[in-house]
């Protein structure tokens, strides 16, 4: 019993001295962290317990500063890096995205020998630059084909829609895989928050006769929520032009929404002169729209009509109602008649 | 010490009297009505040249908002700190292209699309259009720069910006705090095209009636090339190209590609990539002027906009033509100027009237605001272009009055008691143009009027 527990630890050590000459020939960047697939249980842990301490946070600063905290804490951490990446990606904006970016390759350079620094580097072009991701992380492969996080990175990129590419993705998984097993493979891009649906909420609330300073204020925020989650979509290439697009129409569209709710609830309020300003103003941008072939200029003239014939203010919504005739003598469109019909009716109601 | 106090009363009570008599005698006419002398394009120039202009006047006009998704404001780049909108909205009066408008655009400007600025003490909706920069830093050293009025914070685009801005009060009770306000872009595609060597002749020419009346007189160069600059207040801008670009960035807040960096740029307030303008290399085809950023179109729309027009001429305009010429106003307001060899065809060999010379004349610590631009000192400006005075609303380079009789008044002024800006050649000081204030003032009060006269007829 007692011999096989002496020979019992005499293996371990063995393979304790085993590995530290492992580590000693291992190329740097094996050196850096020796848990290069996964997290040790001490960094997990932490990573975790950092993750739920900024729930709620107030902004990116309260955001990010216990991965920082954590960073400065384990500077050799790949996960930790990657984590702290990760969430500069998801939640930064531009501004904290080329930092990131300007800051990994100061380090990149500072380090030149360590593949863990040229790795993140690239990682941190994933979304915004994947093209030249990519072209960085097969350069380092080349030099360090067993660097398991970029196969990773390079299955997870192959696996996205925008830079779809199945034979790819495969090969990059079964490398990863056969080099760490066990491991997952992340989604990416990570969730965008869905659109949001305060505008509906406080256009209910004025339907109800609620508070106006409570409509105004849900109703800014929606767009507010917009505004940041647009600011999710537009640096990242993981996206399509289109999607872009459409979801930047999208937000203008409740501006519009926006801005009706503020004219009705100054005329609620009586204040007049506050709702016919800001009326005017919503005209000069319905202006600008049309200089711009903007395809939002048939529902801001419509909106502009409703608002006017609403506020029994017939000569001004005859204006809109002229404007949108015109445009639809240009562009004929069934729906768009219809829609004109309607609200020529609610502007002068046929006598009977 | 008593016979001293009474001649010292005695003089104020003359000098207000002289005073009140000449601005009651003359009068600034005022704003000449009408349509705009300015705005169109320059005649003759080819249908491409004009196709260009148009599209260059819509990118003149386009609002920016942060990120370009505001309806109506659908050019990007807005901030972080910035003075106006659109180059449209301060260069607006008579039209596009122009100076301050009458109802200045700063005010509503401060809180548009929830931004929560503050309006400076010194913008008032009936005050013009200006921009303001601080003399010193606070460690004593030269300032000089623009600090922008605003900031995007607050902006429903601008979301998790807290960017403050200046603390233009302190600034302002420190004394460090100096205006400028848009110069008028009419015309400058003229300028442009009007070679250094014939500006050099120009100023060299009547050096002894100059002399005279303590003219000298210098131009501002680059420190690139050496070559003459003449764009802006203090001459610092060598083309068109740089004066919108750094208007651009500075004014917009738009990085651009002649200005790449994003001014102030705090990460929590960077929503676009950098340069924020720039020329369209995508697949997508259009005109020129479509393809070109609009760094390109504001540039193109300066050069290819006609100069201002002068109103109908009257005797009294005529005669004012020829007093103008007589007390020495034309020795640095140069009436007229010849292009040279243009890419624009139309503005080749083109006689032009700009009333300048483009040269940098001390005007003495009256108008003097502590800044140095290229070779300009701080008591330094560039003769200003009165072509289009006519109808411009706000004089002098802070728009400190609207009147012209004062702006021609304020053109008299000594050294200052510390003679901080002493001109450091020849070692006299004060205004260049004191001689020809004191001819001026010497006209008789219904000359003078012909003078104002002739004046606001360009």
């Amino acid at each position: 019993m007692l011999s096989a527990i002496f020979f019992a630890v005499r293996r371990a050590r063995l393979r304790a001295a085993l590995m530290a000459c492992v580590l000693l020939v291992a190329p740097p960047g094996l050196r850096a962290d020796s848990t290069a697939c996964e997290p040790s249980p001490k960094i997990r842990l932490e990573l975790e317990t950092a993750s739920a301490a900024v729930a709620g946070a107030p902004d990116f600063d309260h955001l990010i500063a216990p991965f920082l905290a954590l960073r400065r804490q384990h500077p050799n951490s790949l996960q930790v890096h990657e984590r702290y990446q990760d969430t500069v990606q998801r939640y930064g904006i531009e501004g904290h995205l080329r930092a990131l970016t300007e800051e990994y390759q100061v380090l990149s350079i500072q380090h030149p020998d360590e593949p863990m620094y040229r790795y993140l580097y690239a990682r941190s072009l994933m979304g915004r630059n994947t093209a030249s991701a990519i072209q960085q992380m097969v350069a380092l492969l080349a030099d360090q084909p067993d660097f398991s996080p970029a196969h990773r990175s390079l299955a997870e990129i192959y696996a996205s829609d925008a830079f779809r590419n199945p034979d790819q993705a495969k090969v990059e998984r079964d490398r990863f895989l056969a080099l760490c097993p066990g491991s997952v493979l992340a989604a990416r891009p990570g969730p965008l928050p869905e659109p949001s649906t305060l505008i509906d909420q406080a256009e209910r609330v004025l339907a109800e006769n609620g508070d106006p300073n409570r409509i105004a204020a849900l109703a800014l925020q929606g767009i507010r929520d917009d505004e940041r989650r647009l600011q999710h979509i537009r640096p990242f290439d993981w996206y399509s032009v289109d999607f872009k697009r459409q979801s930047q129409r999208e937000l203008q569209a409740k501006y519009w929404r926006l801005w009706s709710l503020q004219v009705r609830c100054y005329r609620r309020a009586g204040q007049t002169e506050k709702a016919s300003d800001l009326l005017t103003s919503m005209d000069q941008r319905v202006a600008v729209l049309l200089m711009g072939s903007d395809p939002g200029y048939w529902d801001a003239l419509a909106t502009l009509a409703r608002l006017y014939e609403e506020g029994n203010q017939k000569d001004l919504a005859t204006l809109e109602l002229g404007s949108m005739q015109q445009f639809l003598t240009a562009h004929p469109d069934p729906s768009r008649a219809a829609q004109l019909d309607d609200l020529r009716k609610r502007v002068d109601p046929p006598v009977h | 010490m008593k016979h001293k106090g009474l001649l010292v009363a005695l003089g104020l009570a003359l000098t207000l009297n002289v005073n009140t008599t000449t601005l009651m005698a003359q009068h600034d006419p005022g704003p000449r009505g009408g349509a705009p002398g300015a705005g169109g394009p320059f005649p003759n120039i080819t249908t491409d040249e004009e196709s260009f202009f148009t599209h260059a006047l819509s990118t003149f006009m386009e609002v920016d908002s942060v990120s370009g998704g505001v309806p109506g404001e659908t050019g990007s780049g807005l901030g972080p700190t910035f003075n106006g909108n659109s180059c449209a909205q301060c260069h607006a009066a008579p039209a596009a292209g122009g100076s301050s408008p009458s109802v200045n655009p700063q005010v509503a400007l401060a809180t548009l699309d929830f931004a929560k600025n503050t309006v400076p003490s010194f913008i008032t909706t009936e005050g013009p259009v200006r921009e303001a920069r601080f003399v010193r830093n606070p460690d004593g050293s030269p300032d000089g720069g623009v600090h922008g009025l605003y900031t995007i914070r607050g902006r429903s685009d601008a979301v998790g910006c807290d960017l403050m801005q200046p603390d233009f009060a302190t600034q302002l009770a420190n004394n460090n705090v100096i205006f400028r306000i848009p110069t008028p872009t009419f015309g400058l595609g003229l300028v442009e095209a009007t070679p250094d060597s014939t500006l050099q002749a120009n100023l060299a020419a009547n050096q002894g009636a100059k002399s005279q009346l303590g003219i000298a007189g210098s131009l501002n160069t680059s420190g690139n090339d050496g070559t003459v600059t003449r764009f802006g207040w203090k001459a610092q801008n060598k083309s068109l190209m740089v004066f919108a670009g750094e208007a651009y960035n500075v004014e917009q807040g738009v990085s651009n590609e002649a200005f790449t960096n994003e001014r102030a740029a705090v990460k929590e307030c960077v929503y676009n990539t950098s340069p924020e303008d720039s020329t369209s290399m995508g697949s997508a085809t259009g005109t020129a002027a479509e393809m070109s950023s609009d760094l390109v179109n504001f540039a193109a729309f300066m050069r290819l906009s006609a100069p201002p027009a002068p109103g109908p001429s009257s005797a009294s305009t005529k005669n004012g033509a020829s007093l103008f010429n007589a007390v020495g106003c034309a020795l640095c307001h140069s009436t007229t100027l010849t292009t040279g060899r243009s890419k624009v065809d139309a503005m080749s060999n083109f006689t032009y009237h700009p009333y300048s010379d483009f040269a940098l004349h001390h005007m003495g610590s009256g108008l003097a605001d502590g800044i140095s631009q290229g070779a300009a000192g701080p008591d330094q400006f560039r003769t200003a272009p009165l072509w289009g005075v006519g109808q411009r609303l706000f004089f002098l380079h802070d728009g400190r009055t609207s009147d012209l009789l004062k702006a021609i008044e304020a053109h008299a002024s000594d050294c200052d008691s510390q003679s901080r800006f002493r001109r450091s050649s020849g070692g006299s000081c004060g205004s260049e143009a004191n001689g020809v204030i004191r001819k001026f003032n010497s006209l008789s009060h219904s000359q003078m009027q012909d003078v104002l006269d002739f004046l606001r007829s360009l």
